[in-house]
C-alpha cells in the first residue's frame, strides 16, 4: 500500500467512527459512583473552601468578605509563604527523584523469582507501613537526635567531633525528612513491581534470542512497557511531595526556624493554629494552581514518552 | 564453563549480600521500635540505639492492651478492622468500575471530567476538613463510621488513576475479540479486564488498607465516643507532653498495630506475582 | 453537550453550597436563642428542682494521657451516683489534635457542653461569645467558690465574665538535682536567687561536672521572657491589656534577656535549640538522663511526672528574681479550666458537675491533684496529708509561690499562636548567631505589632 492510500483509509475509518463510537450511557454508568460522590462530597467543600479564601474567617465566628486581600498579602508581605514554597520545592525536587529511582531499582531486583525474594519484598516494604504514627517521630529522633544511634555509631568510629542533632540543626533538618521520605519508597516500589510483572516474559525471551543484551532489553522493552506506570508514579509522587505534611508535623513541626516548613504544614498552622482559615484556604488554592501547572506539564509531555498498548498506532 | 558458573555464584552472592546489608538499614528503625516495646521505660531513651532489650518486659503489652477507662485495645482493633475492611472493599471496587469507564469507554465530556478528577487530588485535605465536617454534621453522620466509610464507595481518584494506567497496558484487541463474541461493556469489564488487572487491584487494596488503618485526623474529627475509636486514634492517647507518658505501652501497641498491615501485605503480595500467569494469554 | 454538562454541575454544586452555608448560620442563631431562654431561668429555685428530675446527657471533653483519662472517668461515675439523672458522653483525646477538634466543632456549632480549656485559647473563645458566663451561678451560690481565693478565680474572668473555672493552680518552677549540686560544690538556689546568681550557678555547674547546667533558660523563650518583663513593673507584660500591641516599650529588655541566653549557649551551660527541640516529653528531659543538672522551667504540676521518670529525688525552686525588681515576675496560673459552652441545653447540670469537680472530697481523692493544686482551701487542707511525696512537694512549692508572686497578666490574645512561633524562630536564629539580639528585638516588635494590630478592628 502506498502512503497516500493508507492515509485515506485511516481518514475513512475516522469518519465512520465519528459519533457512533460514543457510548454515553455505558460511560456515565461506569463513572457514576465517582460522579455522584464528586458532586456530594467534594464539589461542595471545594467551593466552600474557595469562598472562604476570599474572606477573613477565624473559624469561631462567621466569615467576612474581603475580596482578594488574602491573595494580595500572600504575595507581597508574607515571608513565611516564600519560605514554605522554597522548602517544599527543595523537598520535591530531591526526595521525589531519589525515591523513584530507588523504587525502580529495587523493584527490578525483586522481579526475579529468586529464593527469598518474597521475604525481601516484605522487608523493603515494611518502612512504608510505619507511616505517620507517633512512634515514627520518636524513632526518627532516637536515630538522628543529638544522643541518637547515628551519633553513637559515628563517635565510636571516631568520626564525630561535636555532638550535633541532625534533626534539629538548621543545616541538616530538612535532609533527615528527605531521608525519611526516601526510606519509605515501598509504595512506588510496589507499583513498579506490579507493572513489571505485567510485561510478558515472552518479550524478553524473543529479545534474548535476537541477541539483545541486558541494557538493550531495559531501554527497549522495560522502560517503554513500564512508561504508563512511571508516568503514574511521577504524577502521584509530585502531588504527594507538594502536599507533604505528616513528616514535618510530627517530627520537626516546621523547625528550626521554618527550615522544614512544608507548605501544607504552613497552611495547617494558619488555619488551625492561628485561626486564619480564610488565608489558609487562599494558600490551598495557590498550591492547587502550582500543582496543576506541574501536573499539566507532565501530562502534556506524556504524549512523547508514554507508550500505551491500547493506543492505536 | 567453570567461569560462567563462578560468575553466577558471584552474582548471587552480590545480589543477596547487597540486599541484606541495605535491607538492614531499611529495617533497623522498625527493629528499634519492636525492641523498645519490650524495654523498660528508662532504657528506651537511655540506651536508645541498642536493639536488644536487657530483659523482656511483656508487661508493656499487658498494660498497653488495657487501654483507657474500661475500653481495651480489643475494641480499638475491632473498630479499626470494621472501618478499614469496609472502606477498602468500597474503594477498590468502585475505583475499578470508574477506571474502566474513563479508560475504555468513549463518552461526551470525558476529558473534562477526568481533569476534574485529577484536580480533586490537588486540594490539600486540611482545607477541606471544616467544610466536609459541616456537611457531615448536616447529614447527622457525626460520631459514626459513616463519614469515614461511605465516601469510599464513590471511587478514590488515586486508585482510579492507578487502575487506568494498568488498563492502558491491556491491548484493545482483547476487547474487540470479546465484543465480537457478543459481550457488552459490562461483560468486557467483568470477564476480560478484571482478571487481567489483578496486580493493580491487589496493590490498590494494600494501599487502601494501610492508609485507612493509620488515618488519624478523620477519626479525630468524626468519632466522638472513645469506644468507637480506631487504633490510630487510641495510640495517641498514651502520650501527653505535660504528664506521664507510658512509652513502653505505646510502643507495644504501636508494634501490635503494625501486625495486621504486615499480614495483609504478606498474604497478598503473591497475587501481585501471580499476575504474570494471566498475561500469557497473548500466545 | 460539554457546556451543558459543565453548567449543570456548577449549578448543582453552587445550590448545594449556598443551601448548606445558609443552613449552618441559621442553626447557630437558633441555638443561641435556646440558651438565652435557658438563661432567664437560671439561679432560681425552680430550675434547681428541674435539675434533679430531668434526664440529662452531658457531652464532656478533655485532653490528657492514660492516668487522667482513667481518673476523670471515675469521677464521672462518682458524680452519677449522686446525680443519677445525668448521663455523660465523654470524649477524650490527647493534647495533640485537641484544639483542631474543638475548632472544627465550633465551626459547625456543635461544641460539647463541658470542655477542658487552656489559658492560651480562653480569650479567643470568650470573645466570640461561645462560653457561658458562670458568674450568676457563683453569685447565687450554686457554684460554690466560697473556699476559693480571688487569685484563683481571676484567671477565668474575661471581659468581666467568669468563663472558665480553674481546675488546679500551678506556677513555673525550676527543677534541679540536689545530688549533682552537691557534687559540684554549688549551693542550692534559694527564693532570693537573682539572674546574676543564676548565670553563675549554671556556668559553674557546667564547668565542674561537664554536663549542662540547665536544659533551657528558665521559662524558655516565651514565659521566661514574660517573667523578665513583668519584673520591671506592674504595667508591663508581653502583651498589652487589650491585646492590640506589645506590653513593653523598651527593646533593651529583649536584648538583655536573649543575650543572657546566647551567653549561656556559647559557654556550653545550656544546649543549642536543636538539642532542646528534640525533647517532646517529660521522659526525654536531659535531667532524667543526667545530662543536665536542672530542667529549665516547667509547670509545677509536672513535678509528678518528672519525679517518676527520673526515679531519684529532685527539688523545685522559684525562677530568678531581678535585683531591684519593681514587682515579682512569678505568678500563680490556672493549669487548665473547665468551660461551659454558651449554647448548652443543660447549663444547670453542667454547673452542678463543675461544682462537684472542684468541691467534692471524693472526687478530689480520685484525682490526687493531677491537674494542679486544687483551688478550694478546704480540699487542699484535707487532701494534703494523704498525698504521695511528689504531690506534697507541689503543694509546698505553691505555698512559697503565693508569698513571692504578683497577679497573673492578661490572657493571651488572638494572634498569640503566631507570635509564639515568631518569638521561637527569632530565639533560634539568635542562638545560631544568624541575628543579633538587638536586631531581633526590633524585628520582633515590628512583626508582633503587625499581628496584634488586627485585634484592634
Amino acid at each position: 500500500m502506498t502512503n497516500v492510500a493508507s492515509k485515506e483509509k485511516k481518514q475513512k475509518r475516522k469518519k465512520s467512527i465519528g459519533k457512533s463510537e460514543y457510548n454515553n450511557l455505558a460511560g456515565y454508568a461506569f463513572i457514576s459512583p465517582w460522579l455522584i460522590g464528586f458532586i456530594i462530597f467534594t464539589v461542595f467543600p471545594m467551593l466552600l473552601a474557595l469562598y472562604f479564601s476570599f474572606t477573613k474567617y477565624d473559624v469561631l465566628s462567621d466569615p467576612k468578605w474581603i475580596g482578594l486581600e488574602n491573595y494580595k498579602n500572600m504575595f507581597t508581605s508574607d515571608d513565611r509563604f516564600r519560605t514554605a514554597l522554597g522548602v517544599t520545592f527543595k523537598y520535591v525536587f530531591t526526595a521525589i527523584p531519589l525515591r523513584l529511582a530507588f523504587a525502580l531499582f529495587i523493584a527490578m531486583l525483586f522481579v526475579q523469582n529468586r529464593k527469598l525474594v518474597p521475604l525481601y519484598r516484605t522487608v523493603y516494604y515494611l518502612p512504608s507501613i510505619i507511616g505517620g504514627s507517633v512512634a515514627v517521630a520518636v524513632m526518627w529522633r532516637q536515630l538522628f537526635g543529638a544522643n541518637g544511634a547515628l551519633n553513637g555509631v559515628l563517635s565510636s568510629l571516631g568520626l564525630l567531633k561535636t555532638q550535633i542533632s541532625w534533626i534539629g540543626n538548621p543545616n541538616t533538618a530538612l535532609w533527615t525528612l528527605i531521608l525519611l521520605a526516601v526510606w519509605q519508597f515501598g509504595s512506588p516500589m510496589l507499583i513498579f513491581l506490579a507493572g513489571l510483572k505485567q510485561i510478558p516474559i515472552s518479550y524478553y525471551e524473543s529479545a534474548s534470542i535476537d541477541g539483545a543484551n541486558g541494557f538493550h532489553q531495559f531501554t527497549k522493552i522495560t522502560l517503554p512497557m513500564l512508561s504508563p506506570i512511571i508516568f503514574f508514579n511521577l504524577v502521584m509522587q509530585i502531588i504527594s511531595g507538594f502536599m507533604a505534611f505528616t513528616e514535618s508535623y510530627i517530627i520537626t513541626q516546621g523547625g528550626p526556624f521554618d527550615k522544614t516548613l512544608f507548605y501544607a504544614l504552613y497552611l495547617f498552622q494558619q488555619g488551625f493554629q492561628f485561626y486564619n482559615m480564610g488565608y489558609a484556604c487562599a494558600l490551598a488554592w495557590v498550591l492547587l494552581a502550582i500543582m496543576g501547572i506541574f501536573t499539566a506539564l507532565v501530562f502534556k509531555s506524556s504524549n512523547y514518552w508514554v507508550y500505551s498498548e491500547s493506543k492505536e498506532g | 564453563m567453570k567461569s560462567i558458573k563462578q560468575k553466577r555464584i558471584l552474582g548471587t552472592i552480590l545480589y543477596h549480600g547487597f540486599i541484606w546489608i541495605f535491607g538492614f538499614f531499611m529495617i533497623y528503625p522498625i527493629l528499634w521500635l519492636i525492641a523498645s516495646s519490650f524495654k523498660d521505660e528508662a532504657e528506651i531513651f537511655q540506651k536508645s540505639y541498642s536493639l536488644i532489650p536487657s530483659s523482656l518486659h511483656f508487661e508493656n503489652y499487658i498494660q498497653g492492651w488495657k487501654g483507657f477507662g474500661d475500653i481495651t485495645f480489643a475494641t480499638f482493633f475491632k473498630n479499626s478492622f470494621v472501618i478499614v475492611i469496609l472502606s477498602t472493599i468500597g474503594q477498590v471496587a468502585s475505583s475499578a468500575l470508574v477506571a474502566y469507564g474513563f479508560a475504555r469507554v468513549k463518552f461526551a465530556g470525558q476529558k473534562l471530567l477526568f481533569a476534574c478528577m485529577i484536580v480533586t487530588m490537588l486540594l490539600p485535605s486540611q482545607v477541606l476538613m471544616i467544610p466536609q465536617y459541616i456537611l457531615f454534621s448536616k447529614l447527622g453522620w457525626i460520631n459514626s463510621f459513616k463519614p469515614l466509610v461511605v465516601p469510599s464507595y464513590f471511587g478514590y481518584p488515586f486508585f482510579i488513576f492507578l487502575i487506568m494506567q494498568f488498563m492502558d497496558g491491556i491491548p484493545r484487541e482483547l476487547d474487540e475479540a470479546a465484543r465480537i463474541d457478543g459481550c457488552n461493556q459490562w461483560g468486557i469489564f467483568a470477564r476480560i479486564m478484571l482478571p487481567l488487572i489483578v496486580p493493580a487491584l491487589i496493590t490498590s487494596s494494600i494501599f487502601s488498607f494501610y492508609w485507612k488503618w493509620q488515618d488519624f485526623f478523620g477519626p479525630l474529627l468524626y468519632i466522638k465516643k472513645p469506644n468507637l475509636y480506631p487504633v490510630s486514634l487510641a495510640l495517641k492517647l498514651f502520650s501527653d507532653p505535660a504528664a506521664v507518658t507510658d512509652w513502653g505501652a505505646m510502643f507495644a501497641m504501636s508494634t501490635l498495630s503494625l501486625v495486621p498491615v504486615f499480614l495483609i501485605f504478606i498474604f497478598f503480595q503473591k497475587y501481585i506475582v501471580e499476575g504474570i500467569s494471566t498475561t500469557g494469554l497473548k500466545a | 453537550m460539554r457546556k451543558k454538562l459543565l453548567a449543570f454541575l456548577l449549578v448543582t454544586a453552587l445550590l448545594l453550597t449556598f443551601t448548606l452555608v445558609g443552613c449552618s448560620n441559621n442553626s447557630d442563631s437558633s441555638q443561641n436563642n435556646d440558651s438565652s431562654n435557658d438563661k432567664s431561668t437560671n439561679g432560681t429555685s425552680d430550675s434547681s428542682k428541674g435539675t434533679s428530675d430531668q434526664k440529662v446527657t452531658l457531652r464532656i471533653t478533655w485532653w490528657g494521657s492514660q492516668t487522667r483519662h482513667d481518673q476523670t472517668l471515675e469521677v464521672l461515675k462518682s458524680f452519677q451516683e449522686k446525680y443519677p439523672n445525668v448521663t455523660f458522653e465523654p470524649e477524650y483525646t490527647a493534647w495533640d489534635g485537641y484544639w483542631e477538634k474543638i475548632a472544627t466543632e465550633a465551626a459547625a456549632g456543635s461544641l460539647p457542653d463541658i470542655w477542658q480549656q487552656d489559658y492560651q485559647y480562653i480569650k479567643q473563645y470568650a470573645d466570640k461569645g461561645l462560653l457561658l458566663d458562670m458568674k450568676p451561678y457563683s453569685d447565687s451560690g450554686k457554684l460554690d467558690l466560697s473556699n476559693v481565693d480571688e487569685n484563683s478565680i481571676v484567671g477565668g474572668m474575661i471581659n468581666n465574665k467568669l468563663v472558665g473555672i480553674n481546675l488546679g493552680n500551678n506556677s513555673l518552677c525550676m527543677v534541679y538535682d540536689p545530688e549533682i549540686f552537691k557534687q559540684a560544690g554549688v549551693s542550692e538556689p534559694t527564693p532570693e536567687l537573682t539572674w546574676e546568681d543564676y548565670i553563675n550557678m549554671v556556668k559553674t555547674l557546667h564547668e565542674k561536672t561537664g554536663i549542662y547546667g540547665d536544659e533551657n533558660i528558665p521559662g524558655n523563650y516565651f514565659h521566661g521572657f514574660a517573667h523578665y518583663i513583668r519584673q520591671h513593673g506592674e504595667q508591663y507584660d508581653i502583651y498589652s491589656e487589650d491585646g492590640t500591641k506589645l506590653g513593653y516599650d523598651n527593646d533593651k529588655w529583649y536584648e538583655e534577656f536573649f543575650s543572657m541566653e546566647l551567653d549561656l549557649v556559647k559557654a556550653g551551660a545550656i544546649p543549642l535549640p536543636e538539642v532542646r527541640n528534640e525533647i517532646k516529653s517529660v521522659e526525654e528531659s536531659l535531667i532524667v538522663s543526667k545530662k543536665s543538672a536542672m530542667l529549665g522551667a516547667t509547670n509545677s504540676n509536672q513535678i509528678i511526672a518528672i519525679q517518676k521518670a527520673a526515679n531519684r529525688p529532685l527539688k523545685m525552686a522559684l525562677l530568678p528574681k531581678a535585683k531591684d525588681q519593681a514587682r515579682e515576675g512569678q505568678y500563680v496560673k490556672p493549669s487548665m479550666f473547665f468551660s461551659i459552652t454558651q449554647y448548652t441545653k443543660y447549663p444547670d447540670q453542667a454547673i452542678d458537675f463543675v461544682n462537684y469537680f472542684i468541691n467534692d472530697m471524693d472526687a478530689n481523692k480520685i484525682m490526687m491533684a493531677e491537674r494542679g493544686v486544687p483551688i478550694s482551701s478546704q480540699i487542699r487542707e484535707t487532701l494534703k496529708p494523704s498525698l504521695p511525696d511528689a504531690q506534697k512537694q507541689m503543694f509546698d512549692y505553691m505555698d512559697i509561690v503565693l508569698e513571692n508572686s504578683s497577679p497573673i497578666g492578661p490572657p493571651q490574645p488572638a494572634g498569640h499562636a503566631e507570635i509564639d512561633k515568631l518569638l521561637k524562630s527569632l530565639e533560634e536564629q539568635i542562638c545560631y548567631q544568624q541575628i543579633t539580639p538587638a536586631a531581633a528585638a526590633v524585628k520582633f516588635r515590628e512583626e508582633a505589632n503587625k499581628i496584634l494590630s488586627q485585634n484592634a478592628q
